[in-house]
């Protein structure tokens, strides 16, 4: 049974009690404003910090991501789509056997948790600092391979080109392959300039059709599909 | 001027009767018609320009007071947002409801927004000047009864309210409306009796002769209790925060103007505004001494920023005071529920202006030497009245903490409890003790004894009252 | 009349005369009562144009600015519609009403034609002193006795008002605990009504909502709404949504059929997985 203390307040103590409000108000005036002048002054965001998504490569152009899906799997909802394929001799995007060719995250289901980077075994996936991803359309927000994957820096070569001469997978996952070799350069080179006449597999760019519920053709042809 | 200086300075203790002068002071014969259409469209141009002004003031000072900048976008600081919130009203699409009343809702306003602009002819602004090769006072007109046409125009401009309301042909707006023009009747009466207090000061109801009265002493010292009313009246009656409930977004939508869209929304807007002005510059002429310059400036080199166009400046600055003052309340007051703001109208202001008003027509009598000649009168006068005020309000705030000490007992947790009292059984709190149930008439209550009952009486065992089950 | 004001008498005069035809001739109510009050604020402005400039302030004022005011409050409440009945109730009515109201102009006219009008004056002797305080003596000296019986009047009138309109409170006030203490024993609505655009797909205060089988909830439309038959239909607003079942149900009787003939399935189980 606490009652709250109740005391016995002067007069004028309660005559001029609402002007201490005034006051504040006043006081809050001469303060310094807590408003971030965004986008003039945009805020610094910390090191680590669940920005879009980006695939490396290694220090000689190669690919990290070798298209195991383990981000796919990873991701509680469901953002990630991942279809891994063969490297042959004629085109090796990364080191090792297989490489992924379709990866895309949607960035509509995307909820940045960073379960996909935790799961990447080659650390092929991280996560950069740019949170700008507003669009007026849904269907650019599907972030396709070639917006994922890291711009190739200084030195670094474009796939498909073989590994480095005797180097394998796990060497290029132990971090020993620091550049590109003279004959990977060769390599590159003499696949540009015959590049009208050679076919080089190239990365698909086609969405797979996504399922609308209003699109009744299209059911159909799903259905008939799994037929 | 002198004389009046002399005699109201010099009466508080020698009672010479002062000189009452009906008629203003303001001289216009050497005005020609054309000179006043001339003045007419500078205060139309001051009011507008100020209302540029005060929507960049009232939106920035706002955000300061809430910690954030306030409007940013436009120009530097923000000072073109009200050029963008004009463009904006300009070309949004201009609705007219379906059940509207057509005539009455294009009426309205216009209405509201012109008359507005006509309360401001009486103010004077600044004292005589040379315009055009003419002297003439910065005042559009004056007459002997020029304070009241403020609160005749603002009455007829209530009429705005209600017609806005109505003709919107949905409910909200009515209920808005109808309230709105019931908070502005009803503090036109406080702020009336606000101002008896100063007209019997001033011996006058013309503005320029108030303001001629108040060269020696501004009226908001002795009238101090008036001031606060006219401030708390003033407020409500431009419908502003902490009193604007009749246009409440989260209470009515909008109020009376919920259905305006466009530029007819933006005349109620610029009228909320002008009406701001008005009473404000009624304020700094009635109390603060209009466009005269502050004490201890006037006296500089024998009053020569105390004259003329230097009496803008004056008149400008107090005004803003106030205007500051409406954004500060507006800052921090939340908003009064539309039944205690009635009540505190009608119940507290209206009786308590009334009570200041015999007080200060008591002490004014006094001065003037209805209750005799001596030095004596005056004194005992303001002993009596102080000690009356001051007595009655020991007594009021007595009776206002007995009632709340009662309310606060009421509330308490009581000690005993019937534990059925409230239909179903409830655990009694610590510190109290259950009552036992109240029983029949004829019942004994149930125990367990031995002793021996005569054997006419009713015991538990074969009492037909008593329930079966507790029969022993 | 000097020049000023005759342009002001020759433009307000005829704007008064207009404005109380229409207070005979109006057809709504409330633009009768405009009018009126449009013809008091105009007897203002010649008052003041008369040099009686107190009493025309004090006119538009208290009658316009308080009277009239009040009279349009009770106007636009109660809402008296042109189209209430004329039949008149009162047998003769009709013929006295003639017959009497001639006599009285009859009389009125016959008043009139005698008075004699001596020469206009002006204010100007009586407000020597000012125009207040002209006022003032008059009131205050001259005519004391009857000033203060009209007052005495007036205040038994606002006595007599209230005491008629007083009505006696029987039952305790309940206050608002109660109230609210009241509304959580009885168990309705105890999180409030839903709001409009809980389940429909509209958020306006006339559109009711819908329950998850589509029929509309009366409560969550205001009561005065729906006794003024203001309520809108919600049937656009659940197209969207049926629309969306039926093609959802579609695509489920795609998939059943599809299930059934490849996995030979219990037909019980699927058909009640599969309807929502």
């Amino acid at each position: 049974m606490a009652e709250p203390d109740e005391k016995k307040q002067g007069f004028f103590s309660d005559l001029f009690a609402p002007v201490a409000g005034f006051g504040v108000s006043f006081g809050t005036m001469f303060r310094k404003v807590a408003t971030q002048e965004y986008p003039e002054k945009p805020r610094p965001t910390q090191p680590r910090f669940h920005g879009r998504h980006q695939l490396n490569r290694h220090p000689d152009g190669l690919e990290k991501c070798v298209g195991c899906e383990l981000c796919a799997w990873a991701c509680p909802a469901d953002a990630i789509y991942v279809e891994g394929a063969d490297n042959t001799d004629e085109a090796r995007f990364s080191p090792g056997e297989r490489y992924g060719r379709v990866y895309q995250i949607n960035y509509l289901r995307c909820i940045f948790c960073g379960l996909c980077i935790e799961a990447c075994p080659t650390r092929a996936l991280t996560m950069t600092n740019e949170y700008e991803l507003a669009d007026p359309q849904r269907a650019p927000l599907i972030y396709e391979k070639h917006q994922l994957l890291a711009p190739l820096k200084e030195g670094m070569l474009p796939p498909p080109f073989p590994m480095a001469e005797g180097m394998g997978e796990r060497d290029y996952y132990l971090g020993r392959v620091t550049g590109p070799t003279e004959e990977q350069r060769e390599h590159v080179r003499g696949r540009e300039s015959g590049e009208s006449q050679d076919e080089v597999p190239e990365q698909p760019t086609e969405l797979p059709q996504a399922r609308e519920i209003r699109d009744v053709h299209t059911q159909e042809e799903v259905a008939h599909e799994r037929r | 001027m002198s004389l009046m200086e002399a005699s109201l300075a010099g009466d508080l203790f020698t009672g010479a009767p002062i000189l009452l002068e009906d008629n203003p002071a303001a001289d216009f014969s050497d005005t020609p018609w054309w000179l006043s259409m001339v003045k007419a469209h500078m205060v139309f141009v001051y009011l507008l320009v100020q209302v540029l002004i005060v929507i960049w003031f009232e939106r920035r000072v706002i955000g300061r007071m809430q910690q954030r900048p306030g409007p940013n976008r436009f120009g530097p600081l923000g000072l073109l947002q009200t050029l963008a919130d004009g463009l904006k009203l300009m070309m949004k699409e201009d609705v007219t409801p379906r059940d509207a009343d057509r005539v009455m809702y294009v009426i309205a306003p216009f209405l509201v927004g012109a008359l507005a602009f006509v309360s401001f002819a009486i103010i004077p602004i600044g004292g005589e000047v040379e315009m055009f090769g003419h002297t003439t006072p910065l005042q559009l007109t004056d007459t002997p009864v020029a304070t009241l046409l403020v609160l005749a125009v603002a009455g007829v401009g209530a009429y705005g309210f209600v017609l806005a309301g109505w003709s919107s042909g949905s409910t909200y707006p009515l209920l808005g409306g109808l309230r709105s023009t019931a908070q502005v009747i009803s503090y036109e009466i406080a702020m009336g009796l606000a101002l008896v207090a100063v007209f019997l000061y001033a011996g006058s109801m013309s503005t320029s002769q108030i303001v001629a009265a108040q060269s020696s002493l501004w009226y908001v010292v002795p009238l101090f209790f008036s001031f606060v009313v006219y401030i708390i009246t003033m407020v409500g009656e431009t419908n502003r925060l902490p009193f604007d409930l009749a246009e409440g977004e989260g209470e009515l939508g909008g109020g009376f103007h919920t259905e305006y869209s466009s530029m007819k929304f933006a005349m109620f807007f610029l009228g909320e505004y002008i009406n701001m002005f008005t009473v404000a510059g009624l304020a700094t002429t009635l109390f603060l001494g209009g466009w005269q310059a502050p004490p201890g400036i006037a006296a500089i080199n024998d009053g020569m920023l105390n004259q003329g166009w230097w009496g803008v400046l004056w008149f400008t600055a107090k005004m803003w005071m106030f205007i500051f003052v409406y954004v500060w309340l507006r800052g921090s007051l939340p908003r009064v529920r539309y039944d205690q703001f009635m009540k505190f109208g009608w119940k507290v202001m209206i009786p308590a202006s009334l009570v200041w008003v015999v007080a200060i027509a008591l002490i004014r009598s006094a001065q003037v030497g209805y209750f005799g000649e001596g030095r004596w009168a005056l004194p005992i006068t303001l002993v009596l009245v102080g000690g009356s005020i001051v007595g009655g309000l020991l007594l009021l705030d007595k009776k206002l903490a007995d009632a709340k000490e009662a309310k606060l007992a009421a509330r308490r947790t009581p000690t005993e409890v019937d534990p059925f009292a409230q239909g179903h059984p409830v655990p009694p709190l610590p510190g109290q003790t259950l009552v036992e149930r109240p029983r029949a008439i004829g019942e004994e209550p149930v125990t367990v004894t031995t002793t021996a009952r005569p054997a006419g009486e009713p015991t538990a065992e074969n009492d037909p009252d008593t329930p079966e089950d507790t029969r022993g | 009349m000097s020049g000023g004001e005759a342009v002001l008498f020759w433009v307000l005069a005829p704007a008064t005369v207009l404005a109380a035809l229409g207070l005979l001739f109006a057809r709504k109510a409330v633009h009768a009562a405009l009018s009126m009050a449009l013809v008091m604020v105009s007897l203002g402005i010649f008052y003041v144009a008369q040099h009686a400039e107190f009493v025309g302030i004090i006119q538009i004022f208290v009658y316009s600015g308080a009277v009239m005011m009040l009279f349009l409050f009770v106007v636009m409440l109660i809402g008296v519609d042109s189209s209430d009945s004329l039949v008149e109730t009162l047998p003769g009515q009709r013929i006295w009403g003639w017959l009497l109201a001639l006599g009285f102009v009859g009389l009125a006219a016959l008043a009139v034609s005698r008075v004699t009008f001596p020469a206009p004056v002006g204010l100007e002797q009586v407000q020597a002193e000012g125009a207040v305080t002209g006022l003032a003596r008059e009131i205050f000296e001259r005519q004391v006795f009857g000033f203060e019986m009209l007052a005495a009047l007036l205040v038994i009138a606002v006595m007599g008002a209230m005491v008629l309109a007083h009505r006696e409170q029987l039952t305790p006030r309940i206050t608002q605990r109660e109230m609210a203490n009241e509304r959580i024993r009885s168990g309705k609505w105890l999180a409030g009504k839903p709001a409009p655009g809980v389940y429909a797909r509209h958020n306006a205060a006339d559109t009711p909502a819908l329950l998850p089988d589509g029929t509309p909830v009366e409560e969550s439309v205001p009561r005065v709404l729906v006794a003024r038959d203001q309520v809108s239909p919600p049937q656009p607003y659940r197209r969207v949504s049926d629309a969306a079942y039926d093609a959802i149900e579609g695509q489920d009787a795609d998939e059943e059929s599809e299930v059934e003939r490849t996995s030979k399935a219990r037909p019980g189980e699927i058909e009640e997985g599969s309807r929502r």
